[in-house]
């Protein structure tokens, strides 16, 4: 092991022996040697008052000289704990130069020995987030080219004496589809190491102009859209992504399990976010279990948001999302 | 006569999609990888790409593509079917289909691509909308009937533009607040309903029936072109 550095401990020793020597000295001199110097000064007020003077000005300027030394090294700790902030918006950290070859400078070096570990173990944590993130776009890649060759061969069929076939075939492969983008989602987010990063945002706005961004999708598939925020100014702390997920998650489960109903309602109150639809609902088997894992999917969403999940049926599937703990 | 180029590395795919574009009256140059993607781009109307390219990476190659010829339309074929990964590809691309898409989806979208995009040459200088013409250089609007001009206070031309730059899409009252005062919109403020109903009264026929900027309750407004 090094040998810790010891400048600063023998600073402050000096410090403290010139304490010792000085103040005493100071007022030996003060008592004995300025009446010898100026022997004119042989009235007892005078002298005292000179003497103290003398002893209160040397005491002074000792006391800034131990100030000083004492500032010093308060803004280098200082300086220390300000590198080692992160903030919001950064995730690494930057190593710091080493100030002076001392006690405080081998407390930087540590620092940042270990600024090093932390940013070599977040890149490794980014780097297998893109792995994984690669393999699963692989694995949809070589899932879905079967299901589209498929589609291909089957445009060869007779239409009119399999239609019927034919119709069947590609409704499962719509379904095979469907169910392979949503267990790819869902294998991607149980096992999503990233960090939930809140933001400060208008519920209101930020829910009106998503809908903005859908309501062309909605009209396409011949939806009617009702809206009704209740507050202009609704304001939560939260991962604007994974809300948007969220959102998305439950748009496109109304749009496809839902579809027959063609209506949408979004409600927005100071506590939850309402989506309800005219579908029908959780217990009929629509479309096979591919609702199962998207249920699955918001339920982990919602977890990660610390945002309570309920759902109803009430002439279709109601979607609570209490973002008010 | 619409000229396609299709990247697509499966054979029996690029088979399938060549056969069907050619059946339907277009003519089709199918590539099996992207290398050549990018010099060929020039001589097609449009571009379809594959994602998984082997070689070169089909998002580099459509980004490639997109910065040299802006204009041009290009569709991914992607086998990810996440609205996310849609938003990301969408950010260089036209149009971005799942597989395993439908034939008639690809031709439908191939076809509103070129239709749009014969439309975008003519709308950078005048843009008819119901009975007025709107010149957006002179930022002059006519009514079509009388050729008169309707003279709009600056705030709600800009308002009018900004739904005409965006149109067909929703924006709400923020957004259109934002990009027109160019400070930040304060919850409850209602002045972009009191120009809105200005800008009604001068340009529509019976502003309590607007037929140009349509009003999405609850949400924001529109101006369909």
């Amino acid at each position: 092991m090094k040998k810790t550095k010891r400048r600063l401990l023998y600073q402050f020793i000096v410090l403290t022996l010139i304490g010792i020597v000085i103040l005493p000295f100071s007022l030996y001199i003060s008592v004995v040697i300025i009446p010898t110097i100026f022997p004119n000064f042989t009235e007892l007020k005078s002298r005292y008052v000179i003497t103290f003077l003398l002893f209160f000005g040397i005491c002074l300027i000792y006391l800034i000289i131990s100030f000083y030394f004492f500032m010093r090294i308060r803004r280098r700790i200082v300086h220390l704990q300000k590198s080692m902030q992160l903030e919001n918006d950064r995730t690494e950290l930057e190593p710091i130069e080493i100030s002076q070859d001392d006690e405080i400078g081998e407390l930087e070096e540590s620092f940042n020995e270990m600024v090093q570990k932390l940013n070599e173990s977040y890149q490794k944590e980014l780097d297998e987030e893109k792995l994984r993130r690669t393999l699963i776009a692989n694995l949809s890649h070589d899932l879905k080219t079967p299901l589209t060759a498929m589609r291909a061969q089957m445009s060869s069929f007779d239409q009119n004496e399999y239609a019927k076939e034919v119709r069947t075939m590609n409704n499962n492969i719509d379904d095979i589809s469907h169910l392979i983008d949503s267990l790819l989602a869902f294998s991607l987010l149980s096992a999503n190491k990233h960090p939930y990063e809140e933001e400060n945002i208008n519920l209101s706005r930020h829910l009106r102009s998503y809908i903005a961004n859908w309501y062309l999708v909605f009209e396409e598939e011949g939806f009617t859209v009702d809206v009704d925020i209740q507050n202009e100014d609704i304001k939560i702390s939260t991962d604007i992504n994974m809300i948007n997920r969220l959102l998305n998650n439950i748009v496109q489960n109304v749009l496809r399990h839902a579809h027959d109903g063609k209506y949408i309602k979004f409600e927005l109150n100071n506590q939850a976010i309402i989506i309800s639809d005219k579908g029908r609902g959780l217990s009929e088997d629509s479309k096979g279990s591919g609702a199962g894992i998207g249920l699955k999917i918001m339920d982990l969403l919602a977890e990660k948001l610390g945002f309570n999940l309920n759902f109803k049926e009430d002439s279709g599937l109601v979607v609570t999302i209490n973002f008010d703990e | 006569m619409i000229s396609v180029l299709y990247v697509e590395d499966n054979v029996e795919i690029g088979e399938w999609v060549e056969r069907e574009l050619v059946d339907s009256g277009m003519t089709v140059t199918w590539l099996k990888s992207g290398d050549e993607a990018v010099s060929l781009a020039e001589n097609h109307e449009l571009v379809i790409l594959d994602v998984m390219l082997p070689g070169i990476d089909g998002f580099t190659v459509g980004q490639r593509i997109k910065n040299k010829y802006a204009d041009k339309p290009l569709i991914m074929l992607t086998a990810l079917g996440a609205v996310e990964d849609k938003v990301q590809g969408l950010g260089f691309a036209d149009d971005y289909l799942t597989k395993p898409f439908s034939m008639e989806e690809l031709i439908a979208r191939i076809n509103m691509l070129m239709r749009r995009q014969g439309q975008g040459q003519r709308q950078n200088e005048m843009i008819e909308i119901e009975h007025l013409k709107v010149y957006l250089n002179e930022h002059q609007v006519f009514d079509d009937r009388n050729d008169e001009e309707i003279r709009l206070t600056a705030k709600e031309l800009k308002i009018f533009f900004f739904l005409l730059e965006n149109k067909n899409q929703i924006l709400t009252k923020e957004q259109i607040y934002e990009a027109v005062w160019n400070e930040s919109y304060i919850a409850g403020d209602k002045s972009i309903n009191v120009h809105i109903r200005h800008l009604r009264e001068k340009i529509e026929d019976d502003s309590s029936q607007p037929k140009i900027i349509e009003t999405i309750r609850g949400i924001g407004y529109r101006v369909r072109l």
